[in-house]
Parts: C-alpha cells; structure tokens; sequence
C-alpha cells in the first residue's frame, strides 16, 4: 500500500492516542504536515499513572512516558494551549481558539475523556472536591493529601478503589462510597466485589456500597457530608471517581455518530469523511460480543491511535476490536477481569475455586453454555492466558 | 537497513523435560530455586492413559510486535534496536501488572519488591558472542536462537501454533513441573 504523502493529518488531543497515530504515520512513511492541538502544554501526559504518582511509585517526570523531544523528533507542529472551537466537515477544517483555520485531508479526533462530577449539591461549586484525570488535578489532589486526615472516595471504580488504597497507606481515614450495590460495579462480580470489600475493610477502609451522597456543604475549613442515613463531619475533602465523558464539546449534535462516545468501526473511521477517533473519546468493536462499546484503557487507547495513525496515511490497517479487559494491584493482591462478567440468563454458571491468599490465587469463571465468557482472578493472573485463549474469539 | 529479529525456536519433539533450561535461567538471572523462573517447563498429557506426552519450554517469546511494549504505561518496556530482544527498565515498572494481562504466555513474572521482571533474552551474554543460558545448556538442542528471517518461517509458524494449542488445549490438566 502506497503512503499518500500529499496530505495534512490534524491531530486533536495529545494523550496515547494521539501520539501512537503520530508514530505510525511517521513509521509508514508519511512525510507530510501533522498539526498537532492540544488545551494543554507540554509531553502528552498519562493519567492512569495519576494514581502511582500519588502513591510515591514513579516520579512526575515520568508520568509523560514519551518525553518533550517526542514532537521535534516526529517533525509535529504543537499547537498547545489552543482548543477546536469548530469541525466543518464539509470544508475539512478546524476553527481554533486563537483565530486560527487549518485545514486538514484527514483528522484524528483524540480528545480522551473528562472525570464527570455528579449533580449532588454543593459538589460541583466546593474547592475541596477533587477529580483524577489531568495533571492540574493530579497536583491538586497532592496537595489536599499532604495534610488530610478524613476523606471521601466516590466512587469505587478502578480509580476510586486505587485512591483509597493510596489514601489508606498515608494513615488518613478513608470512606468509599458507590451508589452501586457493590464496589467495582463495572467489571467486577458480585461474589468478587463481596471479597474485595471484606479486604478493604480489612485494611480499615469502610466500604459503603449503594450508598449515594445526598449533598456536601462547606463549614469552616472542612466539608460535611450528608448521606441518607448519615452524616459525616470534619471531611478534608472528597475526590470524586464516578467515571468519566468523552470530550466532544466542539462537536456539534447529530455532525458524527455518537452512542455513549464516538463510534468508530475497524479502522478507527468516523461516520464523518475523512474524520478518525481513538482512545477515550470513542467506542469500537468488542469483538466478544459483536457490540460497540466503550472500554478506556490507556492499552486500547495506543492500539486505536497507531491503527488511525497507519490508516491516515493510506496504509490500511484493520484492528480486530478490543476484548473487556482490566487489571488492577490492591495492597497485596492483584484483581483482574477478563471479558462478560456479569452475563444474565438460566444458561449462564459461574464456578469459583481457591482462595485469595492461598497459593494459586482465587478465581471465578462464567460460563454460557459451557463456553468460558469471563473470568474474575485475585492473585491468580498465573492463568491469565490460557483462559484469554478460552475467551478470545480471535484465538478460540 | 531492516533491523532484525532474534529470537527463541523450539522443538517439542525433542524437548526430555530435564529442566536443565530452567535451572540455568536461574542460575544465569540469580534467582533463588524457590523464586519465580522466568523460564517454565509444562508437562502435557492427552488422555487418562496418555497417548501424547510432551514438555513445553517456554519462556518470553520476544514477539515482533509486542503487546506488552505497547500496553505498558511507564514505557518501561523496550526492545533492543540491534536484536529485537525485549526488555524492561525496573527503575520506571509501577507493578501495574498491565503486561501480564496483555502476554499470551504468562511472560511477565512479578518479583518480590512488586515490580516486573522478564527473559531479556541473556542480552548480556548474546552482546558478548555466547548464546542465551537456556539455550546454551539444553542437553538436547530443542532450544535454539536464531533470526526470524534465517528460520524456516512456516515450519516456525506451525510449530509454535502446534506447541502453543496443545499446550492450551491441555491447561485444565496441565501438571507444572
């Protein structure tokens, strides 16, 4: 396949994506303008690793793993601190912040995703509420810990239950709280979260699940929490891990097909001509259930940026979607999850077998049919690949 | 120029299960007997009253595109320019265990300071003429190194398919040695 080199490639955002779509088009050959615009300054930053920074593993310099020389060294125009105001599709062409127009043959939309906060009173207007998703937040949350002594996590997502392990350590007094009837709704199963809980607990964390927040309120130099049942004073802060959106404010409604994110196909196409999309900003094939879905993680991100990257250029590349998959350290265990997990139906079994801190780990295995559809592993990733091969359609 | 690749053959049919590989691994990586081989030797049975019987060798596959290099999110795995090898800088693993989720043959190992550690194909010995410890000490030749492009690339292809669905197709029963 001939690599156009005639073209423009504008690049929106600059997170893994992003900068994965830069090395393939750079790798296949492409010698052409690629305009990168990010809202923010400087090496793409990676906010999975916000969590380890905060928990001493790394130092802040490497939480930017491609470096500043990366742009100079792919021959990127960087044009930071500027935001897309308008896409014309029709005209290919971008509307910046600061009054400029580019134009583009082909542009990759990599904007990632932003930390939502939910519409409880008092949160979204308090400076004691903190997110952790950018380096602005990261560094913030830093500084709140410093002094802390009594925290809020909301949320017991991946990143929730990571904060308040991190949290924990530091000897501050954690509460973790999801409205979902238990911790790690999204990927976890029931009998699995029961057990991450009791660990939690275990470490001194108390675990609230299905438990919401009714609304915060100022007092003094400390917050006060009203939950249902309850409430908590004397809060330093409340960080808050509900999830996250894609960001498409620039977009205009109904301009490209949009579900939970962008939907993309195979090679990371828009509905839009000419238009791509990769990382957390979009939503591409699971390929174990057929469906569009949503599944941001930083793995998946690079995989979707290099294939738009390569595909931008004219050498055609195919991903074959993504399968679910998660993986997560706990003070000393290690969680994973692999594929459906929390499949419904009277030809659905699960079997479960071990113990966590038994030699060998413990796992539970769903199963459709006799067919393995997930797998839930604590300190059992020894077994991790063989029962992907099981899961994986592109290998079973 | 095309960089090239080394990397790891192996003949199941010749492989005995001494285990020799392993032990030199260890010994090569300064791995305790009871600490964690970056090299594994599986036994593999089919039937009650076994009518296939082999031992599979296996260790990092040092895979031209390598999933774990991509997934990792330090950038603490790298390969090497000049012979593909893939490797890892500990001073930046945060122990996020990514790696391990994203290899199909339970390559990465986690050490006890929780941070990841791997074949790196005994760089040090290849970079100073000598071959990989494991392969220098199989006592019967089913290990070898060599480039990708100097193996015969399908009986490389179908073998490693062969070696890797029965060693799959076999993993309820799979007896570690």
């Amino acid at each position: 396949m001939k690599v156009t080199q005639k073209k423009n490639i504008a690049i929106i955002g600059n997170g893994g994506a992003a900068v994965h779509a830069v090395m393939a088009a750079r790798s296949a050959g492409f010698t052409g303008q690629i305009d990168l615009i990010s809202d923010s300054e400087g090496p793409a930053f990676n906010p999975m690793l916000a969590p380890y920074f905060l928990k001493g593993a790394l130092t802040w310099d490497h939480c930017f793993p491609f470096g500043s020389n990366f742009y100079r060294t792919c021959d990127v125009t960087c044009r930071f601190n500027t935001t897309v105001d308008t896409l014309n599709i029709a005209e290919k062409s971008l509307q910046l912040s600061d009054k400029k127009k580019i134009h583009y043959d082909q542009c990759l939309i990599a904007t990632g995703a932003s930390a939502v906060v939910p519409p409880v009173p008092g949160l979204r207007d308090s400076k004691k509420v903190f997110t952790l998703r950018t380096t602005e937040s990261t560094l913030q949350l830093q500084k709140a810990m410093q002094s802390a002594r009594n925290v809020i996590v909301l949320g017991a997502s991946l990143v929730g239950t990571k904060l308040a392990e991190i949290l924990s350590k530091r000897k501050i007094k954690v509460t973790l709280l999801d409205i979902a009837t238990q911790i790690l709704p999204m990927g976890a199963h029931p009998k699995t979260a029961e057990k991450i809980e009791s660990y939690f607990r275990q470490k001194g964390i108390e675990v609230l699940s299905g438990c919401g927040l009714d609304g915060i309120e100022e007092v003094g130099n400390r917050l006060v929490c009203h939950l249902p049942h309850r409430i908590f004073d004397n809060v330093d802060f409340v960080a808050v891990c509900t999830g996250v959106k894609p960001n498409l404010q620039f977009l205009e409604e109904g301009q490209v097909a949009t579900r939970q994110a962008l939907l993309v196909d195979n090679y990371q196409r828009t509905s839009a001509n000419s238009l791509y999309a990769a990382g957390d900003v979009c939503q591409g094939l699971n390929r174990q259930t057929g469906e569009s879905q949503w599944m941001g993680t930083w793995g998946n991100a690079c995989y979707q940026g290099r294939t738009a990257g390569y595909n931008m250029t004219g050498k055609t590349t195919s991903l074959p979607g993504a399968l679910p998959q998660y993986v997560s350290p706990f003070f000393d265990w290690v969680y994973a999850q692999v594929g459906d997990i929390n499949r419904q139906g009277c030809d659905i079994r699960t079997d479960e077998s071990g113990s966590p801190d038994a030699d060998g780990g413990w796992q539970l295995l769903v199963f459709k049919q006799e067919k393995l559809i997930g797998v839930n592993l604590i300190n059992a990733m020894r077994n991790i690949g063989v029962l992907k091969k099981e899961i994986d359609p592109l290998l079973s | 120029m095309k960089k090239r690749q080394l990397m790891f053959s192996f003949n199941i049919q010749d492989c005995s299960g001494c285990m020799a590989c392993v032990v030199a691994c260890q010994d090569q990586n300064d791995i305790k007997a009871d600490g964690t081989a970056l090299r594994q030797v599986s036994r593999q049975e089919k039937g009650v009253y076994p009518t296939l019987i082999a031992n599979l060798s296996l260790s990092c596959m040092h895979c031209g595109d390598a999933p774990c290099l991509l997934v990792c999110p330090t950038g603490a795995i790298f390969k090497h320019a000049e012979s593909g090898a893939i490797d890892i800088n500990r001073d930046i693993c945060i122990g996020c265990h990514s790696c391990e989720l994203a290899c199909y043959f339970g390559a990465p190992k986690f050490a006890d300071d929780g941070k990841m550690i791997k074949c790196d194909l005994c760089i040090v010995r290849i970079e100073n003429g000598l071959k990989p410890a494991c392969v220098h000490t199989c006592t019967t030749g089913a290990l070898q190194l060599g480039y990708a492009d100097d193996l015969v690339e399908k009986k490389v292809d179908g073998a490693s398919r062969k070696f890797l669905n029965s060693f799959l197709d076999q993993h309820l029963t799979v007896q570690d040695r």
